[in-house]
C-alpha cells in the first residue's frame, strides 16, 4: 500500500534553535499513529510543522502527502487536501461564532478542492449532529471561538471542528490535556469515529492514558528531535511503567 | 495681530534686565541667557488655544510681574524641618525663595561617591564643564527659554558609573513671604551606568502670590536607577509650573507625586526612551480645592523597541477647582514590543468643579501593548453600599473610599517615611476639603 | 451573496420611492468652477429658493470667507484650491469609459465581490450611455415605488429632497435648518451651508413608527449627486425612524471634495437611528485620487427621552474628516456613535465624536474600532462632555485599534471634560495587531491569508456591525474584507 504521509530526515528550526534533527515517520492510511515523548522533545514541533506554521522553519528534510510536497503547500491548502490539526492551544478569535467560523472554514475548503459550498440548512444540520455527539451545545457553537472556553471545552471544540471538517490526516496535539475522564472518553470516541480505511491519525501525546480509548497501531518514542523506537501499543505501557528516560 | 508687547511680557523683560546683570557666569552664558529671552519674548505665554495648554489658566502670569529674589534668603531650620518629610535620614539639599540656601543645607552629609553642587556655585566657579550639561532648551517653549534666561538657580547632581547611593537625598524648596518673587530653577541629574540614586522632593510655600519655575533635566545610562518622589505642597496663591525632561536608556526612572497646592499648577513629564529595556513609572495624585486649576501633562516618546511605561493619575476635585489630565503615549514605528499603559481616574467633590482627561496614543508600530483607560465618579456602588450596610452614613463611606482612592496611589511609595507623608498630606488635604455625600451634592 | 443581491434589490424598490424626490434638471446645468457670491445666487435661483434661503446661504458665504481651514485632525494633504471645484452639478464633464471593458479590472472586481450586477457596474463605473438605461431597469418597478410612496404618506412620513421640502413644507425647513449645525460651525459646514446642492427631507410625524427604513443608497451613487448634501431630519414626539445612508460601490474621482452636513432633531421620546456605510473611492495604492470627506454630522436630542444612535462603517475616502455627534439636551435621551472605520494604502481618517450632555440622566455610549493597514493613518477622536446642570449621567466608551502591518499608524485622541459630581464616566482604549497565531489557526483551518484577516477584523468589529440593520450588515462585512485586501504580505 502507498504512504499516505512520509516525513524523511525531517529538520525543523524555531529562532531558538534546532527541534527537530532527522525525524523520519510513515503513516499508511487506515492507520492510528501515536508519538509519544518528553516535554521539549520536539512533539509539537511536529505538528506544527506538518500544518505549517510559518514559526517553525524546515531547515532539511521532505515531507510527502499522499504523493505531493506537503511543505511547499500553504497551510489553507494543507487543510484543503485534508490535513486537520487539533491544537494544544486553540486560538480565541473574539467576536467570530463557532458555528460561523466553521462554516466559512469548511466552505473556503471546499471552494479550494473545486466543491460546492454547503448551504445554511445542511450546514447547520451537521453541525448540530457533530456537536451533540462530543456534548457541545448549540449555545456555545454559538459563542466566540474559544472565547471564555475552559481548556476541556477548547478540546471538545477542536473535536467538533474535526468530525465536521472530516480530515483524511488528523494530528492531533495532546488533545488529551486538561481533560478529565468524562471529557476523555467523549473526545476518544470523537477520534475513533474518524478511523477509516482511507484516513490516519497521528496522536500526539505525553501520556499512555488516550491509548486506552484510542488504540493506536504504531507508537514512537520521540526523544531530542528523532524517533529513537517504534512498536505497537505494549511500548506505550512500557512507557508509563518505565519512565522515558528508561526506554528510550 | 499683536503688535504691541503685552505688559506682563514686558514685566518679565524688566525683571531680566534689572537681575541678569548679577546672575553669575555671565561670561559663558550670558550669549545664550539673551538668546533664551529674546525666543521667550518671540514666543510669549502660551494661549489656551495651544492643545496642549487647552485647560490650564496662566492668567495670574499676566496679572502681576515676578522677578528672581536679588537678596539671599532668610528662613530659619525650624521653617525646613517642618517642610521636610518627617523621620527621613537623608541629608537636605535647601533652596529658599528660589535661591540655594548652603546655610540649611547639608553639605557636608552629601555622600562623597557623588557630586552635587549647586549650580549658581558651579557658575561662580566658572569651570568649563558648565557648557556640557545641556543647559540650553532651545527648541523648548516659553517656560524652557524664560528658565533658561534666568538661569542661576539650581543643582547638578552626577552619580558616577556603578555608585548606588542607598541613603535618599532630600530637597526642600521653600516659598516664604515671597510676593512678587520668581524661582526660576534648573536642576541637572546625570545617572552614571548602573548609578542608583533616590530623591525625596518637597516643594512648600505660604499663601506668597509667588512664581515656581522648576525644570529638571535627567539623563540615565543604562542600567541606573532614579527613584523619585515629589511632594507639591505650594501656597495657594502660587503660580507653579515644573517639568521633568528624561531621557533614558535600558533604566528605570520613577516619579510618585502628590500636589496639593499652587493657584495654577502644572507638572510635565517628558520621558524620551533612548535603548531598549526602559521603563519609566509615573504616579500622581492630584487633590484641588477653591480656585485651583492643576494641569498634569505627560508625553512619553518611545522611540526604541521594548520599552515600558505606566502612568497612573489620580485626582480628587473639591468645589470651584479644575484639574486636568493631559497624557500622551508616542509609539515610533521602530519601537515594537512597547508596552505603554495609562490610567486616569479623576472624583469630583462638588458641581461646581471641572475634571478632564485627555489620554491620546500616538502609534506607529503594530506589535504593541498600549491601553489607557479613565473615569470620572467611578466610586463602586456596590462598596458604598457594603460600607452602608456596615453602619457607615452615606458620607461616612464616601469619605472612607475617596480616602482609600487617594491611599492606593500613596501606599507603592517607597521608603515609608516618604510614603506616610504623602498619606499625612491627603488627610490634611481631606481635613479642609470634607467629603459631601452623593445625595448633598445634588 | 445572495443576501447582498437582495438587500440590491430592497435597496433599489426604497430608491425608487423618492426617485420623484430628485430635481431631474440638475443633470444638465453647470456653474463654471469656483465660489463667489454669484455662484452662491445661481445655485439658489436654480432650485428657485425663496429670498430667506438665498440670504441665508449669503449669510453663510461670507461669514466662510473670514474663517480658516481646520488643522487640528492628524491629515495630511495638499491645500484645497476652492477655486478649483464645480459648486453646482458634480464635474461630469470628462469622458467615461465606453464600454465596461476599458474600465479598471480591479473595480469590476470589487464590484462583482459586492454582489453588483453587471448593469449597475456599468452604472457605477460611469460608462458612457450606461446611466439612464440602467438606473431606469433597476428602478423600473413604478408600482412598488408607488406603494412605498402611499404608505409612507398614509401615515404622514415626509421623505423628499430637500429643493422640493423648501417649497412643500418651508416652515419646517426654516424652523429647523440650522438648529443643530450652526452656519458658523466650522469651516467645511459653513460652505456647505453656502453651496449645498440637495439633500435629504424627512419629517415624522408625532407617534409615527416609520414603516420602513429610508434610505438614500443610489441618491449618492447617482451621477448627478452634488458634493455638498444637506440632510435634515426631524422626529416628532414619540416616533421613529432609521435611515440608511449608503455609498456601497466607489467612484473613480480625482481628490473630489466632499463637504456634506447632517441635521437630525429628535422631540420628546423619539428615536432616530443613522446607519452610514461610506465607501467612497479611496485613492489608488499610492494615494493617487479618492474623495475628500469633510462632513458634519450632529444630532440633537431636543425632546425628554429621546435618542439618536449613529452607527457608521467607514472604509472609504482619501481623507474621512467627520464627527457624528450628539447634543443630548432633553432629560433621559440617549446617545449612541458604533463606528468601524478601516483604512488602508494612504488612506487617511480623523473620525470621532462627541457627547455633548446637557439634560439629567443623559446617557452616552461609544464604540470605536479603528483599523490600520498598509500606509495609512486612522485616528479616533471624540469628546465626552458634562454640563454642571446635567445631574446622574452615565458614558461608557471603548476604543480600539488594530494594526495590520507596521506603517500603518492608529491613533486615539479622547477628550473628557465633566462638570458634575454625579456623573460616572468610563473610558477605555486597547492597541493591538492579528496575533500570529490567530493567522494560522485560521490557515490550518482552510482560510486563506486574506480571508483569514477578514474573519479575524469582522469578528473584532462584531460590536459595531451587529447594530447595523440586516441589509447592511452583510455588505459591511464584505467590504471589511475587500478593503484590506494587500494588506497582508
Amino acid at each position: 500500500m502507498t504512504q499516505m504521509l512520509d516525513i524523511k530526515n525531517l529538520h525543523v528550526a524555531i529562532e531558538d534553535g534546532t527541534i527537530l534533527k532527522g525525524l523520519d515517520l510513515k503513516i499508511k492510511p487506515g492507520e492510528v499513529h501515536a508519538i509519544m515523548g518528553p516535554n521539549g522533545s520536539g512533539k509539537s514541533t511536529l505538528a506544527a510543522t506538518l500544518a505549517g506554521n510559518p514559526a517553525y522553519e524546515v531547515t532539511k528534510g521532505k515531507v510527502t502527502y499522499l504523493g505531493e510536497d506537503l511543505l511547499a503547500l500553504e497551510p489553507h491548502e494543507r487543510a484543503a487536501k485534508g490535513v486537520f490539526l487539533g491544537f494544544q492551544y486553540p486560538v480565541e478569535i473574539p467576536g467570530v461564532s463557532n458555528l460561523n467560523f466553521l462554516r466559512t472554514t469548511l466552505n473556503a475548503q471546499r471552494r479550494l478542492r473545486g466543491e460546492e459550498p454547503l448551504d445554511g440548512a445542511t450546514f447547520m444540520k451537521l453541525a448540530r449532529e457533530k456537536a451533540e455527539k462530543l456534548g457541545v451545545s448549540m449555545d456555545m457553537m454559538k459563542r466566540s471561538v474559544n472565547v471564555g472556553f475552559s481548556g476541556g471545552e477548547k478540546k471538545r471544540n477542536e473535536m467538533v471542528q474535526m468530525a465536521v471538517i472530516d480530515p483524511k490526516l488528523a494530528i492531533l496535539d495532546e488533545t488529551d490535556s486538561g481533560l478529565d475522564i468524562d471529557a476523555l472518553k467523549v473526545v476518544s470516541d470523537g477520534i475513533n469515529a474518524l478511523r477509516g480505511a482511507d484516513r490516519a491519525i497521528l496522536l500526539i501525546t505525553h501520556y499512555q492514558r488516550l491509548l486506552d480509548y484510542v488504540k493506536p497501531d504504531h507508537v514512537h518514542v520521540l526523544d531530542d528531535g528523532r524517533i529513537t523506537r517504534s512498536g505497537g501499543p505494549e511500548l506505550a505501557r512500557e512507557l508509563e511503567e518505565k519512565g522515558y528516560q528508561a526506554v528510550a | 495681530m499683536m503688535t504691541q508687547t503685552p505688559s506682563h511680557i514686558a514685566d518679565f523683560k524688566r525683571a531680566y534686565e534689572t537681575a541678569g546683570p548679577a546672575f553669575p557666569g555671565g561670561k559663558q552664558l550670558g550669549g545664550m541667557r539673551d538668546q533664551a529671552m529674546e525666543r521667550f519674548l518671540s514666543l510669549g505665554l502660551p494661549v489656551r488655544k495651544a492643545e496642549n495648554w487647552r485647560y490650564f489658566d496662566l492668567t495670574p502670569l499676566r496679572d502681576q510681574a515676578y522677578s528672581p529674589a536679588l537678596t539671599l534668603p532668610t528662613a530659619t531650620l525650624a521653617m525646613i524641618d517642618e517642610a521636610a518629610v518627617p523621620g527621613l535620614e537623608a541629608p537636605r539639599l535647601v533652596f529658599v525663595n528660589g535661591r540655594f540656601s548652603r546655610t540649611l543645607s547639608d553639605m557636608d552629609r552629601l555622600p562623597d561617591t557623588i557630586t552635587c553642587e549647586s549650580l549658581h556655585q558651579r557658575l561662580l566657579d566658572g569651570d568649563d564643564t558648565i557648557n556640557r550639561l545641556g543647559l540650553d532648551l532651545a527648541d523648548g517653549d516659553a517656560f524652557d527659554q524664560l528658565n533658561t534666561a534666568m538661569l542661576a538657580e539650581g543643582l547638578v547632581i552626577d552619580v558616577p558609573d556603578g555608585v548606588k547611593v542607598d541613603q535618599p537625598l532630600e530637597l526642600v524648596y521653600l516659598t516664604s513671604k515671597a510676593d512678587g518673587l520668581a524661582s526660576h530653577l534648573r536642576l541637572v541629574i546625570r545617572m552614571g551606568k548602573g548609578a542608583e540614586l533616590r530623591l525625596a522632593e518637597t516643594i512648600i510655600g505660604d499663601d506668597s502670590r509667588a512664581f515656581t519655575n522648576l525644570i529638571t533635566q535627567i539623563t540615565l545610562a543604562d542600567d541606573a536607577r532614579l527613584i523619585c518622589t515629589r511632594r507639591q505642597l505650594e501656597g495657594s496663591q502660587t503660580v507653579h509650573v515644573s517639568r521633568n525632561h528624561v531621557t533614558l536608556g535600558d533604566a528605570l526612572y520613577e516619579l510618585a507625586q502628590i500636589s496639593t497646592g499652587g493657584k495654577s499648577a502644572r507638572h510635565e513629564l517628558l520621558a524620551t526612551f533612548t535603548s531598549e529595556g526602559g521603563h519609566v513609572e509615573y504616579k500622581n495624585v492630584q487633590l484641588a480645592g477653591e480656585g485651583q486649576i492643576h494641569d498634569t501633562l505627560t508625553l512619553f516618546d518611545h522611540a526604541v523597541p521594548q520599552c515600558t511605561s505606566m502612568q497612573t493619575y489620580r485626582g480628587v476635585l473639591d468645589k470651584g477647582s479644575k484639574a486636568s489630565f493631559q497624557g500622551k503615549v508616542l509609539v515610533r514605528q521602530d519601537a515594537q514590543k512597547t508596552d505603554a499603559r495609562q490610567k486616569a481616574d479623576s472624583l469630583i467633590l462638588d458641581r461646581s468643579a471641572e475634571a478632564n482627561a485627555k489620554p491620546e496614543l500616538e502609534i506607529y508600530a503594530d506589535d504593541v501593548q498600549c491601553a489607557h483607560g479613565a473615569t470620572v465618579g467611578e466610586l463602586s456602588q456596590d462598596q458604598l453600599f457594603y460600607l452602608n450596610s456596615r453602619g457607615l452614613s452615606p458620607r461616612e463611606a464616601k469619605a472612607v473610599l475617596v480616602e482609600a482612592f487617594i491611599a492606593e496611589l500613596c501606599e507603592s511609595v517607597e521608603p515609608e517615611p516618604v510614603r506616610n507623608a504623602f498619606l499625612a498630606d491627603a488627610r490634611t488635604w481631606l481635613d479642609r476639603h470634607p467629603v459631601k455625600a452623593a445625595e448633598e451634592v445634588r | 451573496m445572495s443576501a447582498t443581491a437582495e438587500t440590491k434589490d430592497r435597496v433599489a424598490e426604497l430608491a425608487g420611492a423618492y426617485k420623484h424626490g430628485w430635481s431631474t434638471d440638475i443633470e444638465s446645468v453647470f456653474a463654471p468652477k469656483g465660489l463667489n457670491e454669484d455662484i452662491v445666487r445661481y445655485i439658489s435661483e436654480k432650485q428657485n429658493e425663496p429670498e430667506w434661503l438665498l440670504e441665508w446661504r449669503l449669510k453663510a458665504f461670507a461669514m466662510w470667507q473670514k474663517l480658516e481651514e481646520p488643522d487640528w485632525a492628524m491629515l495630511n494633504y495638499p491645500p484645497i484650491d476652492y477655486q478649483d471645484i464645480y459648486y453646482y452639478a458634480a464635474p461630469k464633464t470628462k469622458e467615461g469609459p465606453n464600454s465596461l471593458d476599458e474600465v479598471d479590472p480591479e473595480l469590476l472586481r470589487t464590484y462583482e465581490k459586492l454582489g453588483i450586477p453587471i448593469a449597475e457596474q456599468a452604472v457605477l463605473a460611469g460608462v458612457k450611455g450606461a446611466p439612464k438605461v440602467a438606473v431606469d431597469a433597476v428602478f423600473d418597478s413604478v408600482s412598488v415605488a408607488t406603494t412605498y410612496r402611499e404608505e409612507l404618506k398614509r401615515v404622514g412620513v415626509v421623505f423628499m429632497s430637500i429643493s422640493e421640502a423648501v417649497h412643500e413644507h418651508p416652515e419646517l425647513v426654516k424652523k429647523y435648518l440650522g438648529t443643530v449645525v450652526p452656519q458658523r460651525d466650522n469651516y467645511f459646514a459653513t460652505l456647505n451651508c453656502a453651496v449645498f446642492s440637495d439633500g435629504t427631507f424627512v419629517y415624522i410625524p408625532k407617534g409615527v413608527r416609520c414603516p420602513m427604513e429610508l434610505s438614500t443608497y443610489f441618491r449618492i451613487n447617482a451621477e448627478n449627486t452634488g458634493q455638498f448634501e444637506r440632510t435634515l431630519i426631524i422626529a416628532d414626539e414619540g416616533s421613529y425612524v432609521s435611515y440608511l445612508e449608503g455609498c456601497t460601490a466607489p467612484m473613480r474621482d480625482e481628490n473630489q471634495l466632499h463637504a456634506a452636513v447632517v441635521e437630525l432633531i429628535a422631540l420628546d421620546d423619539a428615536e432616530i437611528k443613522y446607519s452610514t456605510v461610506q465607501n467612497w473611492y479611496p485613492g489608488d495604492k499610492d494615494g493617487k485620487g479618492g474623495i475628500y470627506n469633510f462632513v458634519t454630522k450632529r444630532g440633537l436630542c431636543r425632546g425628554r427621552n429621546s435618542k439618536i444612535s449613529w452607527t457608521q462603517v467607514e472604509t472609504g475616502s482619501a481623507i474621512t474628516w467627520k464627527y457624528p455627534s450628539c447634543i443630548l439636551e432633553g432629560d433621559g435621551s440617549v446617545g449612541e456613535f458604533y463606528s468601524v472605520a478601516v483604512t488602508n494604502n494612504r488612506q487617511q481618517a480623523d473620525t470621532g465624536t462627541k457627547m455633548i450632555h446637557i439634560g439629567k440622566n443623559t446617557r452616552s455610549k461609544i464604540i470605536s474600532k479603528g483599523i490600520s493597514a498598509g500606509h495609512s493613518s486612522n485616528t479616533y477622536r471624540g469628546l465626552v462632555r458634562v454640563l454642571g446642570g446635567a445631574d446622574d449621567v452615565r458614558n461608557f466608551t471603548q476604543c480600539d485599534s488594530l494594526l495590520l502591518g507596521d506603517t500603518c499608524a492608529a491613533h486615539t485622541v479622547p477628550y473628557i471634560e465633566v462638570r458634575n459630581p454625579t456623573a460616572q464616566i468610563e473610558h477605555e482604549a486597547t492597541t493591538s495587531k492579528i496575533s500570529d497565531d490567530q493567522m494560522f489557526y485560521c490557515m490550518a483551518r482552510g482560510l486563506d491569508p486574506e480571508e483569514a484577516v477578514a474573519i479575524v477584523v469582522n469578528g473584532y468589529a462584531k460590536e459595531v456591525l451587529r447594530e447595523l440593520p440586516m441589509e447592511f450588515a452583510v455588505e459591511a462585512q464584505a467590504l471589511l474584507g475587500i478593503s484590506l485586501e494587500g494588506s497582508v504580505g
